[in-house]
């Protein structure tokens, strides 16, 4: 039987902190969708979310209280979204502006949805990421991670050669 | 480049030692480096990005490269086809990623006479590529990477293909099955009719033919055919061939046809073509009689329609305006129309040289117009000579043709772009609020965009516009919006000044 939209969920992260929120907005997550249906019988004890911290799980509340009630991604749409892919830059404007975050917590928003199931948010994620790299050079994108150049020599002549075709493209 | 002191030292050293030392002194360097770039891959396992996995960095390399599946032509000349070659080139567990996600390499692109690395490249995409779809863009290809890649037809979605090699060499290799090719754009395909082997492709979508054979298009069935552009035919169209054409393409809701018409005097038809699917419909030509038949051929309700005439601006024919406008009122729905000038359709966009907006719909006057800077003076007085502002309601125009617009009065939005010259802001302060008061250009303006102002001529111009603005101000002409876009080398504290005087008088 479907539960009342007011039922409130109460959800414990990694490091103790609480969250009482509405079963629509936490039901964005397909992994908490699936273990509140598991469960037959109401339950007062927190659900333990042990690979998000409380933090990162306010930011990743705040994404789905703002975009509680729209449809979840079904695989058709996932399919579809293959075959006519969305431009990088398509991120709306609210979620444009809550991405703007620090790299790790970034990040860590991109593990949380992964690990909570939560498509639209790992694609924002995903995306912020990609635009991030786009139209930059390999040392830009290691100055913009703090990566260093680990190539052995002869990777390094491999990469020289590959160098010639894309100058040609 | 000059040695470090332990440099020196270090080949001093090297120099006094016998062979067999050298050679175990080579193998501690060798061993050093080793472990420099055991380091190294060491400390990148530990930066924040290393926290995502596998799967989904290469979820977020993908997304780099998607521009190229977003449109229904995705091949285009600009296409930015590297990003996938500098995220494989950052180290070596992000090439490793890389190398593994086969839809980055989808893409073959090409541009160079240059065999070898053609050769060498597009082995490679083809490899790294997988069993997955490709887009292939085939410019001027070698003989054997066009077999190489026309090989893997069974596999294309989207084709853009020119080459300049006779029917004989090419036909082969374009009649190749193509099941799942969806989109497909032939250039300069002079020789032959290619249109049988278009039957071969059953899934195409979209179809652009530029400055190809009539041949090709003129016997075109696609039931499934959603987009067709047809761009300078080789031989010039009839108005009556085309819409017999249309009647075999039920599904398309996109025509663009540039330069395609002939000369001819078109009589009204008995009845017209039913298109409703038809949502975009875009004539670029010179020909508008042969334009206005075709349009009178067709029924199509719900489409956006419009109609740029591309003719020389030697040869214009200012009389021919008029009528042209007129004849557009007609329509009563949304057609825009436009005019380019001087061959820009050959090297588009980079900018037209100008362009010039109308809309019919009466409550939607708007007006586009831009010019190079300091061309053509002449031609842009001529130009604004003839518009008229009646009626207009918003005014996109650079500070050259600025100066030469007269009073308009319904005017309430106005964008001026690319401000340059010598006193160009004091030239829009007087247009549009003289000092005096008296005269009112735009006395219904409420918004004034301004766009690109140089450092050069900001200080003196911001003092006039200061107060033209006041002086409008006081005399009861509102803006609500006023918007700078300026330079970066503009002293943002002049305009914040010239908000404090308009806020001042309100």
């Amino acid at each position: 039987m479907a539960a009342p939209a007011t039922q409130q969920i109460k959800i414990r992260c990694n490091d103790e902190k609480e969250f009482t929120v509405d079963r629509d907005v936490l039901e964005r997550s397909v992994l908490i969708k699936n273990m509140l249906e598991d469960v037959t019988e109401q339950q007062d004890a927190p659900i333990p979310l042990p690979n998000v911290s409380g933090p990162v799980m306010a930011k990743v509340l705040e994404y789905c209280t703002h975009h509680r009630g729209e449809p979840l991604p079904s695989a058709d749409t996932e399919q579809s979204q293959d075959e006519t892919r969305k431009r990088t830059t398509d991120i709306s404007e609210w979620d444009q502006k809550f991405i703007t975050v620090d790299q790790e917590m970034l990040f860590e928003i991109i593990l949380a949805a992964n690990y909570l199931d939560i498509k639209s948010l790992l694609d924002v994620g995903c995306k912020t990421v990609a635009n991030m790299i786009k139209g930059k050079t390999p040392e830009e994108i290691r100055k913009l991670f703090n990566i260093v150049n680990d190539f052995t020599p002869e990777e390094e002549a491999q990469i020289k050669k590959e160098n010639e075709w894309a100058e040609d493209r | 480049m000059s040695s470090s002191a332990p440099d020196v030292v270090f080949a001093n050293h090297i120099h006094g030692l016998s062979v067999e030392e050298a050679h175990s002194k080579l193998a501690e360097i060798a061993q050093l480096e080793a472990r420099l770039l055991f380091l190294r891959n060491l400390r990148n396992s530990v930066v924040p990005i290393t926290k995502i996995p596998i799967e989904l960095l290469s979820k977020i390399f993908s997304h780099c490269s998607e521009d190229s599946n977003n449109s229904s032509f995705p091949i285009r000349d600009d296409l930015d086809v590297n990003t996938r070659f500098s995220v494989s080139w950052v180290c070596r567990h992000w090439r490793n990623i890389a190398l593994a996600t086969s839809s980055l390499w989808t893409v073959v692109s090409m541009k160079s006479q240059d065999t070898p690395v053609q050769m060498d490249f597009v082995r490679e995409m083809l490899f790294r590529s997988r069993g997955l779809c490709l887009t292939l863009n085939l410019f001027k290809p070698p003989m054997d990477v066009l077999t190489k890649c026309l090989s893997e037809m069974h596999r294309t979605r989207h084709l853009r293909f020119f080459s300049k090699k006779s029917a004989e060499k090419l036909d082969p290799f374009i009649s190749q099955p193509a099941p799942l090719l969806t989109s497909f754009h032939l250039l300069e395909h002079l020789d032959s009719d290619v249109s049988p082997f278009l039957r071969n492709y059953t899934n195409l979508r979209h179809l652009t033919i530029s400055r190809s054979s009539r041949r090709i298009w003129s016997t075109l069935i696609f039931p499934t055919l959603t987009t067709l552009h047809i761009i300078e035919p080789q031989i010039k169209i009839w108005v009556i061939e085309l819409v017999g054409r249309l009647g075999s393409l039920p599904s398309l809701a996109e025509l663009v046809l540039v330069k395609c018409f002939c000369n001819e005097s078109v009589i009204a038809p008995s009845h017209r073509l039913d298109r409703p699917n038809i949502q975009t419909l875009s004539i670029t030509d010179w020909m508008m009689e042969s334009v206005f038949g075709f349009l009178n051929c067709l029924d199509i309700p719900q489409a956006g329609i419009t109609i740029i005439w591309a003719e020389d601006g030697d040869n214009m024919h200012w009389d021919r305006m008029d009528s042209i406008s007129t004849r557009l009122e007609h329509y009563r729905r949304e057609v825009s129309f436009e005019i380019h000038h001087l061959g820009i359709l050959d090297h588009p966009p980079q900018p037209p040289n100008f362009s010039f907006n109308i809309s019919s719909t009466p409550t939607q006057h708007r007006l586009s117009l831009r010019f190079p800077e300091g061309a053509m003076p002449d031609f842009v007085h001529s130009l604004c000579d003839k518009l008229s502002l009646t009626h207009l309601r918003s005014l996109t125009t650079d500070t050259s043709a600025f100066r030469l617009f007269s009073p308009a009065e319904t005017l309430d939005e106005l964008r001026v772009v690319e401000v340059y010259g010598s006193d160009p802001l004091g030239s829009i302060a007087s247009r549009f609020c003289d000092q005096t008061a008296e005269m009112v250009l735009f006395p219904a303006l409420q918004e004034l965009k301004i766009h690109k102002v140089k450092a050069d001529v900001a200080e003196e111009a911001l003092n006039r516009l200061e107060k033209g603005l006041a002086i409008r101000m006081e005399a009861g002409y509102r803006l609500s919006r006023l918007e700078f876009v300026a330079s970066p080398t503009v002293n943002v504290d002049r305009f914040k000044h010239l908000a404090d005087v308009l806020s001042a008088v309100d």
